[in-house]
């Protein structure tokens, strides 16, 4: 009856926002403009906010906070992470210098100072005196004498290590000076290839995916843009004299032949390269088109860039309606500036020729792609350098040139064609758009320190005065947004659909600048506008490109017809349909073979069993002789073992349920069990653990972290936290500032660093009800009841707002505002959780961490067989080959958080989150899984829950809950019949 | 369909005829023999709703006596599983309350919806009728259509409903709508009663298309005065087929609810205050292995049903055979 009426108020409550919210809102509004329009009145009502004193009168503003007050100091002050150090503003400041057209040649060998890097002198790949430098850290320093000062050029010629595949980078100073921001990082290139281009098939007819092996190619590639904003290379200015240029190895290392300083030349125009070439202006080159297929690349700047299948159009080539075929390359992984492909194509007869690609670009509707085309390594005239694949939904065929294609002069022989990801006219524009996405949210963070996240709507904060540059600044982000806008819409043809987002923030900060009044309550609309302007971002510096095959045509001849009609399509449809019934799309890649053959189950996803089937077929199954039959399954195992169907070995599973009740098989009693288990943390195997037998091998691993935003910490004067006393102390100081800090869930990290074991020690019962666990429960409560902090957030958005500068998280989140926030690369860092301080004044960190798990089914067919593939799977080797092969495919977001400590180091962390991640696992503990464990972190909800949502007293909530969960542990005891329980973990277990 | 072969039987009693070779023609099997071509059409049905309705009801009716994990053989226990249901297990209490609070609250609230908005748009011309029914029907046929609700309920102060109350200052601080126990059964009701106006809609707006409008002159002529009267004493006692099947339709589906539970406040929720009977089953179905005792509850929650649905139907018995 209560809830009936409760309910019937909800919904009473509802009709009446709808009906009344509308009229209220319009009439606020109308207040607001009133307000303004009445600056003449004097204010006598302190109540009526909305009527305060006219702009500038700051007395009159009763409801001035201290935080208020403070915050006009901050205000002010510079942002010390601001992009003042631009490489814009160096070129603003040394642009006009003298370009002196000289080469400088600086050989590696004669390097004049090094810590830590350890490099050899030696023969390396075929040339003399190279500087072999694979210790992946430490600095080397050159000299150089510079005879007349101005801007150079500057490029180094390497080649990599292929032991690994770690991104190559450096960072570069000048006489100990960092020139501007991007000398921070430059990335060199890795060059891959084909492993043959005769695609093997497996037994169902379905072509395999050629596994991309590197070459140790000689390269000489200059200093540029990792980002692709500043297309040509970077300039560097030196005055006359001799000057120092060090590397610092920030990523993997390479071997190097020598520096140059030099000037980079730009191609000249087409009628030069028609006149350079003899052009009389007839171009009539009779002969055979020549076809190069997309997929046949001879060489790639990235793994991604494999071959791959396309289904969608019946005119690629090859082509099957329902097998896979390697016919296409590029696509959504061809994005990234500095990614290229290049492709090697004979000549049989010299003359002119046009160039046609047949192309899908399904992803930026009314914005191209752009890409640099080069002929042997040069790009032949300017026009070429960006050469644009409009919006197409099928596969199209691109004339080099359009209606009037261009012509290109090629000799009898070899010749290589090689097209390079670049932003072209975009990159200005996204480096202005970026810039302003940055400077909208430290305007944001400038004005919720004074209104907080959700301002009075009654309250004219009076923001125009109180952030005494706020309106200057809103008029440069509008100027620059609407100068993009219109050179997007302008360069699409007056359509850019793409660029409209622009258009929309620009028209809201015009009317912030004209209505400042306004702000405070559009406020969430202006964060909304930082998010999708972000997302803007992220999409127009992405360039993606599918290439099925290239035409090389003679002058004199037509292109061949490369449009698939309806009919075909009709008949392409149908097909497929068919097909949908023959088709087993659930098995990847070959289906048991051999006399020997093991069944498993992946659970994670169709791209994780792509990337995994082919180094099972090329590594595991040649090995050993036993076949894998892997299947993408995402239904429940219990229910395939109740049916008799279940496979022999499941991926990341659910364990220890099963184990309980006999359906997993126990490890131990393999040979190599012992040797297995030392990849992993020595806990890893407690979580596995019953009695003296172990049911499973983790897999994947994660655990919390320290996120801050360096730039917010730097702004108000704070240190990154280290214990939770720091935490509490700096709370005040980020919360007057209207800002939170994510503490979610902490209290487990907490109540394990008190030293707490998670159960008694006959496991009978948890811990929560021992004295210190309660205190430590109604401090975490507190901090969600007394300092408010946010309970429920999304952590991504917060944190790339500025919003919550620091927030514990799952480690593997880094990867995701790596790749999804750029507007704050830099401004952000990782860092071990707060610890609490013990006795002896060391810092304990501990933290539990949780694991996914792959098990051998009790019932498994071949144990021995199936054991050998678990042993494969979880090696140092594969878990890395595996790990890089998925981030290559999929992209950083989906890096592996493999549990193997030694494929960890093989991942592409950065070294200063390597460390930490690595340092955190130190501290990592892990409680066996006891019958019924599933209640304690069921119930521990329930308490917290019972404390914020219907105000109990926490103590009283977390006991009664407890004893809950207690008494499940004892039911589900009874359940088993288990007298006593003991875990004997090897290795793991600490007292 | 049986019915050409009980009429054409003579009313003979068997055994004062003694003729060996005659067949008793009131067995069943002689009559199936003669009605085979009847029964030949109904067999695939018969087989689907066997293997799929009866023997899973009649299975699980034994799991319930029995422990039984799904993954090791079922073993005898006799009446321990509804012992500890009834005796034991106090969150089923609460899921039972929650359950019946869904009947008894959505089922009639969302039937009644139903039956007016039917009467309503029945009235109104076909081309509106029709967008009307599409508008009605759409939430029920787009299965995850209410993950738009877990948007305007969300927890965080961003959350549409969050958001607007706090901007007319009912609210200081988000609240967290499905996390809350005093609120969150309430939201989920009002989204289940938009969900469910689907069928039982379809089925009223069929029921009113059928209506015999001879009957309706006959009511004008008889000195019906008002559409309230026109409906009590002449559509509803019509619609008594309809009625009923809405109302099986709309109790089952009260009775049963779960996904919108899970999806939108979490499985299990919060303090278990929206937990239902089919939450509660899967949670010892699916995360304690707990089969045996998961069927006990599902019997008890089958036979509470059955008797919903005879009172129900009494009731509307009632009600159409008024006069």
């Amino acid at each position: 009856m209560k809830n009936g009426l409760r309910m019937l108020c909800v919904m009473l409550t509802i009709a009446l926002i709808f009906t009344v919210a509308a009229p209220v809102i319009a009439l606020a509004d109308e207040a607001d403009t009133a307000a303004d329009m009445l600056t003449s009145v004097a204010p006598d009502s302190v109540e009526n906010v909305l009527l305060t004193a006219p702009v500038g009168d700051e007395t009159t503003d009763e409801v001035a906070s201290d935080a208020t007050a403070s915050d006009t100091t901050t205000v002010t002050q510079e942002n010390p992470y601001s992009r003042d150090n631009s490489y814009e503003n160096f070129l603003k400041k040394y642009g006009n210098s003298a370009k002196p057209d000289t080469e400088i040649i600086i050989p590696a060998k004669d390097y004049v100072a090094e810590e830590g890097a350890t490099p050899k002198v030696e023969t390396y790949e075929g040339k003399d005196d190279i500087l072999v430098w694979d210790s992946q850290e430490g600095k080397i320093t050159w000299q150089v004498e510079i005879a007349e000062a101005g801007l150079y050029n500057m490029a180094m010629s390497y080649v990599p290590f292929l032991d690994n595949a770690l991104t190559i980078s450096f960072e570069m100073k000048i006489d100990g000076l960092t020139q501007f921001n991007s000398m921070k990082s430059f990335e060199f290139n890795r060059i891959f290839t084909n492993e043959t281009n005769d695609f093997e098939m497996d037994n169902r007819g379905n072509q395999l995916r050629p596994e991309q092996i590197q070459l140790a190619m000689w390269q000489e590639n200059v200093f540029n843009d990792a980002e692709g904003i500043y297309i040509k290379g970077f300039y560097f200015y030196f005055t006359e004299g001799t000057h120092t240029i060090s590397l610092e190895a920030t990523g993997a290392g390479v071997a190097i032949e020598y520096l140059k300083l030099f000037q980079l030349k730009d191609a000249g125009t087409y009628e030069e390269y028609l006149a350079q070439n003899g052009a009389n202006g007839v171009f009539d080159t009779k002969g055979e088109t020549i076809e190069i297929e997309g997929e046949k690349a001879t060489l790639k700047s990235d793994s991604t860039l494999a071959p791959q299948n396309d289904r969608s159009d019946p005119k690629v080539q090859p082509y099957s309606p329902s097998k896979i075929m390697m016919n296409s390359i590029g696509g959504s992984k061809w994005a990234s500036p500095g990614q290229w492909v290049e492709w090697e194509f004979d000549v049989e007869a010299a003359g002119w020729y046009k160039i046609g690609i047949r192309y899908a670009q399904n992803y930026l509707r009314g914005m191209s792609s752009i890409r640099t085309l080069r002929l042997d390594g040069e790009v032949p005239f300017i026009e070429a350098e960006s050469v644009k694949f409009d919006f197409t939904s099928t596969f199209e065929l691109k004339v080099v040139g359009d209606d009037n294609p261009y012509y290109f002069y090629l000799d009898a022989g070899k010749h290589t064609i090689q097209l390079e990801v670049t932003l072209g006219d975009m990159a200005t524009s996204i480096n202005n758009v970026e810039n302003c996405v940055y400077e909208m949210n430290y305007l944001y963070r400038k004005i919720i320190m004074i209104t907080s996240a959700e301002p009075d709507q009654y309250r004219n904060y009076k923001l125009d005065v109180k952030i005494n540059d706020l309106i200057p600044r809103l008029k440069e982000i509008s100027r620059i947004l609407k100068q993009e806008y219109n050179a997007i819409s302008a360069a699409a043809g007056g359509k850019g659909n793409e660029a409209v987002v622009l258009e929309q923030v620009y028209v809201q900060l015009d009317s912030f600048i004209e209505k400042p009044y306004t702000i405070s309550k559009r406020l969430s609309a202006y964060k909304e506008n930082i998010t999708t302007l972000s997302a803007w971002l992220l999409n127009a510096s992405s360039q993606p490109v599918g290439v099925d095959y290239l035409l090389i045509t003679p002058a004199g001849e037509e292109f061949k017809n490369t449009q698939a009609n309806g009919w075909d399509k009709l008949v392409h449809e149908v097909r497929a349909f068919i097909a949908s019934f023959t088709e087993d799309y659930t098995s990847i890649g070959n289906t048991g073979e051999g006399d020997r053959t093991v069944t498993v189950w992946i659970t994670t996803g169709r791209d994780q069993a792509n990337v995994l089937k082919p180094i099972i077929d090329d590594d595991f199954t040649p090995q050993t002789g036993i076949g894998i039959d892997l299947k993408l399954v995402q239904t429940n195992l219990v229910s395939a073992i109740a049916a008799n169907r279940a496979p022999d070995v499941c991926l990341a599973s659910d364990a220890m349920n099963l184990a309980y009740r006999g359906a997993v098989m126990e490890l131990s009693q393999f040979d190599t069990f012992d040797e297995v288990i030392t990849r992993f943390h020595p806990s890893s195997m407690l979580l596995f653990n019953i009695e003296d037998g172990y049911y499973a091998l983790p897999e994947e691993q994660t655990f919390g972290m320290l996120f801050y935003r360096t730039d917010i910490l730097e702004e108000l004067g704070m240190e990154v936290p280290q214990t939770w006393d720091d935490i509490y102390n700096m709370l005040p100081i980020v919360q007057r500032n209207n800002m939170d800090i994510g503490l979610l869930d902490i209290f487990q990290i907490q109540f394990h660093q008190a030293g707490i074991n998670q159960y008694s020690d006959d496991f009978t019962e948890v811990n929560y009800l021992n004295k210190e666990a309660i205190d430590l429960f109604v401090k975490y409560t507190d901090l969600f009841t007394q300092y408010k902090l946010p309970n429920s957030y999304d952590f991504f958005n917060r944190f790339r707002t500025g919003e919550m500068p620091v927030a514990v998280a799952n480690y593997n989140l880094a990867t995701q505002i790596q790749a999804a926030a750029p507007e704050i690369s830099g401004l952000w860092g990782m860092t071990l959780v707060p610890g609490t301080i013990k006795e002896d004044g060391t810092i304990d960190r501990t933290q539990t961490f949780g694991s996914s798990a792959n098990i051998i089914l009790a019932e498994a067919k071949d144990p021995e067989a199936a054991w050998r593939f678990l042993d494969w799977y979880t090696s140092a080797p594969t878990q890395a080959e595996y790990a890089n092969e998925l981030e290559a495919t999929m992209g950083m977001t989906a890096r592996y958080a493999t549990a193997n400590l030694e494929a960890f180091e093989m991942l592409n962390w950065s070294k200063a989150d390597a460390k930490s991640i690595r340092e955190q696992r130190q501290w990592g503990i892990t409680y066996p899984s006891l019958p019924g464990g599933y209640y304690v972190a069921r119930n521990y909800t329930n308490a917290f829950n019972a404390v914020i949502s219907a105000n109990e007293a926490p103590r009283a909530a977390l006991t009664e809950w407890t004893q809950q969960t207690n008494a499940e542990l004892v039911r589900k005891r009874i359940e088993f019949g288990i007298e006593e329980l003991h875990f004997e973990a090897k290795g793991g277990w600490e007292d | 369909m049986s019915k050409s072969a009980v009429i054409d039987s003579p009313k003979v009693p068997a055994s004062a005829v003694k003729t060996p070779k005659r067949v008793n023609k009131h067995s069943i099997w002689y009559q199936m023999k003669e009605n085979r071509a009847c029964y030949a059409m109904m067999t695939p049905f018969l087989i689907v709703f066997f293997t799929f309705t009866i023997l899973p009801v009649v299975i699980s009716i034994y799991y319930s006596f029995t422990y039984y994990n799904m993954l090791e053989a079922p073993r005898w226990i006799g009446m321990l599983n509804y012992q500890t249901l009834f005796i034991e297990d106090k969150i089923f209490l609460i899921t039972v309350r929650n359950t019946l609070v869904f009947g008894l609250v959505t089922g009639p609230l969302s039937y009644m919806m139903c039956f007016v908005f039917a009467w309503m748009i029945n009235d109104l011309s076909p081309k509106v009728r029709t967008i009307l029914t599409v508008i009605l029907y759409a939430p029920s046929v787009s299965g995850g259509a209410y993950t738009i609700w877990s948007f305007i309920f969300a927890s965080d102060s961003y959350g549409l409903t969050n958001s607007f109350l706090m901007s007319l200052g009912l609210l200081n601080e988000p609240i967290r709508w499905f996390q809350n126990a005093d609120y969150a059964l309430t939201v989920i009701m009002i989204i289940q009663v938009w969900l469910s106006l689907g069928t039982g809609f379809l089925t009223f707006i069929a029921g009113f298309q059928s209506l015999n409008q001879e009957l309706f002159e006959a009511g004008a002529i008889d000195g019906v005065k008002n559409r309230f009267q026109q409906l009590w004493y002449i559509t509803i006692p019509q619609m008594y087929g309809q009625l009923v099947l809405s109302a099986v339709l709309q109790i089952s589906a009260a009775f049963s609810v779960s996904g919108i539970v899970t999806a939108l406040a979490g499985f299990p929720t919060q303090n278990y205050c929206a937990d239902t009977i089919v939450t509660h089953i899967t949670d010892y179905g699916t995360i304690r292995y707990e089969m045996g005792y998961a069927s006990a509850i599902s019997v008890i929650l089958f036979i509470a049903m059955v008797l919903f649905n005879n009172v129900v139907q009494k009731i509307l018995g009632g009600l159409a055979h008024a006069d």
